[in-house]
């Protein structure tokens, strides 16, 4: 055999082994079955930890795959919570009823009692779990329980809000015959540590390839899911997977909006101004801004319809001074509004000098948000030096107390208002070196706007605490101590004429990770 | 020999010390980290009551001296600690990841060693030919990998409906044969191994070419040509076993930039190996997953430049008088 057969014959099985023997993946094909739809392909990719909740990642696309697999007594919706495990719930004053489903069970066939939710929050109590809705220590939610029966357990807390409802109600239930024998569940990866409660079991997980997948549980006790299967697979670029018809759903970026939604068959999930962009001032460092006519003059000089138009590409909003994007049902739009006036702004700084140093993410949002600030106030006269740095940097430094002004962006901006809104605005409550995106203005006090961050957290009544609430939007604007810049919306694509379950709650507007998403409706 | 080892040693400390320490100087902390975009909003910021123990369960409420005892202590049992961003034992993630990016970097180091080779020979065995080889491969050496990858990935593999978009394999795929799997695996890696190899090639042919024009000079190569040999008997056992040296050098002094190659391309192909690991855990701050990662590397590199300086060290004595 000389050379040239040996060569040839290498080439033509490598060729082979490239061409003829690959394994195909599967396709999207309408299923045969009870469900919808037989699969759901998604972006995976990244490993965002074992779906439990010791190993889960703490952000959203960790903590939603592992509420797939562990249900909750109640679920949210729409317009509110709504029964998951718990068919019914009561409450007394300080006492929280939840009625399980006569046929609640775990994945492996055992059956599910209020016995194991009472585990549930005495096994949470000493080993806290990621996502957790019951605080830790001195502050955890539940003063005591009473298992009424093996369907029936009643929570009591030391004093009740009007989050007390929903946070009972989100955290997962864990099999007591499981557990009861881990005595370290963030290291624990034995058997059963999979074994959920939730309406999908996890049946594929691998780290390294970001793989995941999620299969109907057939014994689930509250309704169909929507899809045999959810799948998380790796792709390099989603908007490519997604026209070679390897993603069900997937992110579209605002350029290419009018292009993909040319086509019928294509739907959107509209997150609207669920990113949110505000600049924090720290008053103890900069305490002319103490003065309320500096920080108008401050929202004055900024154009922040070129952020909207020029970074967002016309998806989003101007930010709204009472801090609440527009769109959201708590928005007051009486709040009032800034506009931009480079005049006035400086008429107000122009004589003053000031000089400060502008902290941002390098991300190229941030710095040509910051470039936008920077440009604006210099024009009004103050001097503006712009420093960047990676995300968890910049995060340190705020929390350190340790800038001036800093810029700061995260999504969330869509989901529940009144969690946020007391730890950014009530002295008493307001978050402090613990994270920038919920934290209060350093040095700056406001009694009042204590008053009705406080109060509207403790006011169970929903009209009053809206009216309270919009109260308190409105004193945000009027006193502005944080400065909202711009709001930008995001978008979710999808072919309807596959899968149209996708769904925002109230509370989240991330449809991928909502799992009613994944339901029978 | 001693003297080297002891530097491999000294070394290997040095860069142990710094391992523990830079990440730990890095503005930051892994329980802090809040930034994030629409589609993972933060679902849980922790208090200080559940930072402090979650500080006490991975050992960071110690001080610094202590913690490195610690580290030493566990590292010399084979234990490389717990992941914080991962939750698992880093020994694990790695041995998991290793064998991917391993792959990818052996891979894509021997094409371009051949590509390299082939290249230098076509030079130096036509006329012309390196008129064109040579713009046009110092030209690619100065492509960065990533852009390589991104390039490929957008003019080549999102245009052929055959060649994977990303990942390692099928997912989900169910395999009726061994052979089937292989082949599933090089079709996957296809591209990422070419971004490599076309930004690493380049080494190899100028590597290769000086090598074989200086050895073209030597007399036994003009009393080789002289004998009336043939080029297919040249070739190997003149010109090529001559030049092998600084070759095999030239490929274990590619080990450390082929590392960071592989670290980036794996982000532009989603690649499952150390690359995506590292980076996440530098965004997150997770201390013993970037020390596990920085260790496994630059030991990698270390044991690399030994071998090379070994293979220089041969060269010299040859030509010793």
């Amino acid at each position: 055999m000389n050379k040239k057969t040996i060569l040839t014959l290498l080439c033509s099985t490598t060729l082979a082994l490239c061409m003829g023997c690959t394994a195909s993946p599967p396709l999207s094909t309408p299923s045969n079955s009870d469900y919808s739809v037989s699969t759901l392909k998604l972006e995976g990719g990244t490993d965002w930890g074992a779906p439990n909740p010791f190993l889960c990642q703490s952000r959203g696309p960790g903590t939603a795959k592992m509420k797939l697999v562990y249900g909750s007594l109640l679920e949210k919706d729409e317009e509110g919570d709504v029964p998951w495990l718990a068919e019914s719930w009561t409450v007394d004053g300080s006492d929280y009823t939840f009625t399980l489903f006569d046929n609640a069970s775990f994945q492996d066939g055992n059956p599910l009692t209020a016995q194991d939710v009472a585990f549930t929050l005495d096994y949470y109590r000493e080993h806290p779990p990621v996502s957790n809705s019951l605080g830790v220590g001195e502050d955890f939610l539940v003063d005591h329980y009473t298992v009424v029966d093996d369907h029936t357990i009643t929570l009591t807390v030391d004093e009740p809000d009007a989050d007390t409802l929903s946070n009972l109600g989100s955290f997962v239930i864990l099999p007591q015959h499981i557990w009861s024998k881990v005595e370290d569940p963030y290291s624990y990866t034995g058997e059963g540590y999979l074994v959920g409660s939730g309406a999908f079991s996890c049946t594929q997980y691998d780290g390294a390839t970001g793989l995941y997948e999620f299969t109907a549980y057939e014994g689930w006790c509250n309704g169909t899911q929507g899809t045999e299967k959810i799948q998380f697979i790796p792709v390099s670029d989603p908007l490519l997977a997604f026209d070679a018809g390897e993603l069900d759903i997937t992110s579209l970026p605002a350029d290419l909006k009018d292009s993909y939604l040319s086509d019928p068959n294509i739907g959107l999930v509209d997150k609207a101004n669920d990113m949110g962009y505000k600049l924090l001032i720290n008053y103890e460092k900069c305490p002319e801004f103490l003065d309320l006519s500096f920080r108008q003059a401050v929202y004055a000089a900024i154009d922040r319809q070129s952020v909207v138009d020029n970074v967002f590409r016309g998806a989003g909003t101007v930010g709204s001074a009472g801090y609440v994007p527009q769109g959201n049902i708590f928005y007051n739009e009486n709040v009032v509004q800034y506009d931009y006036d480079p005049q006035k702004a400086q008429e107000v700084l122009g004589d003053e000098h000031l000089s400060v140093t502008l902290l941002c993410g390098n991300s190229a949002d941030d710095l040509a948000i910051a470039e936008i600030i920077k440009n604006g106030l210099t024009q009004a006269g103050m001097t503006v030096s712009v420093t960047a740095y990676d995300s968890a940097t910049r995060d340190d430094t705020i929390n350190r107390g340790t800038y001036e002004f800093a810029l700061v962006g995260n999504g969330g901006w869509g989901n529940n208002p009144p969690t946020y809104m007391r730890t950014l605005f009530s002295d008493v409550s307001k978050f402090s070196g613990t994270n920038p995106h919920s934290m209060g203005a350093i040095g700056y006090s406001n009694a009042e706007m204590t008053r009705l961050a406080e109060g509207q957290q403790y006011e169970t009544d929903f009209d009053q605490r809206l009216a309270m609430f919009q109260e308190l939007e409105l004193l945000v604007s009027q006193e502005i101590p944080i400065l909202v810049i711009a709001n930008q919306s995001t978008y979710s694509m999808y072919r309807k004429d596959y899968y149209d379950g996708w769904m925002k709650t109230y509370a989240y507007q991330q449809a991928e990770q909502n799992r009613l998403s994944y339901m029978e409706r | 020999m001693a003297r080297r080892i002891l530097l491999l040693l000294l070394s290997c400390v040095a860069i142990y010390l710094l391992n523990f320490f830079i990440p730990r100087l890095m503005p930051g902390d892994p329980f802090d980290y809040t930034a994030s975009g629409s589609g993972e909003d933060v679902a849980v910021v922790y208090t200080q009551e559940q930072k402090e123990q979650l500080r006490e369960y991975y050992g960071l409420d110690k001080p610094w001296p202590q913690q490195l005892a610690d580290t030493v202590v566990r590292n010399l049992h084979g234990d490389l600690g717990q992941s914080i961003h991962y939750k698992r034992p880093v020994a694990d993630l790695l041995l998991e990841r290793l064998p991917w990016s391993l792959w990818m970097m052996g891979a894509s180091l021997l094409l371009s060693l051949l590509l390299g080779v082939g290249l230098a020979l076509v030079c130096v065995g036509t006329r012309h030919g390196h008129r064109i080889l040579a713009p046009a491969l110092s030209a690619l050496a100065e492509f960065p990998p990533f852009l390589t990858g991104v390039l490929l990935l957008f003019l080549v593999a999102a245009r052929v409906s055959w060649i994977p978009l990303s990942g390692a394999v099928t997912p989900f795929a169910q395999y009726a044969s061994l052979w089937q799997q292989l082949g599933d695996i090089l079709l996957h890696s296809l591209m990422p191994i070419a971004a490599l190899t076309l930004v690493t090639c380049p080494k190899f042919f100028f590597t290769a070419w000086a090598s074989f024009s200086s050895v073209l000079q030597q007399p036994y190569m003009v009393s080789a040509r002289a004998k009336g040999l043939r080029r297919r008997r040249v070739w190997p056992f003149y010109l090529l076993a001559n030049s092998i040296t600084p070759i095999v050098a030239r490929l274990f002094l590619s080990v450390g930039s082929a590392v960071g190659g592989t670290i980036l391309v794996e982000n532009v192909f989603a690649y499952p190996g150390l690359g995506t690991v590292l980076r996440e855990a530098v965004t997150y701050r997770d201390y013993p997953m970037i020390q596990g990662v920085f260790l496994l590397s630059a030991l990698l590199v270390l044991v690399s430049l030994t071998l090379a300086d070994l293979c220089n060290h041969a060269v010299e004595r040859e030509v010793e008088p």
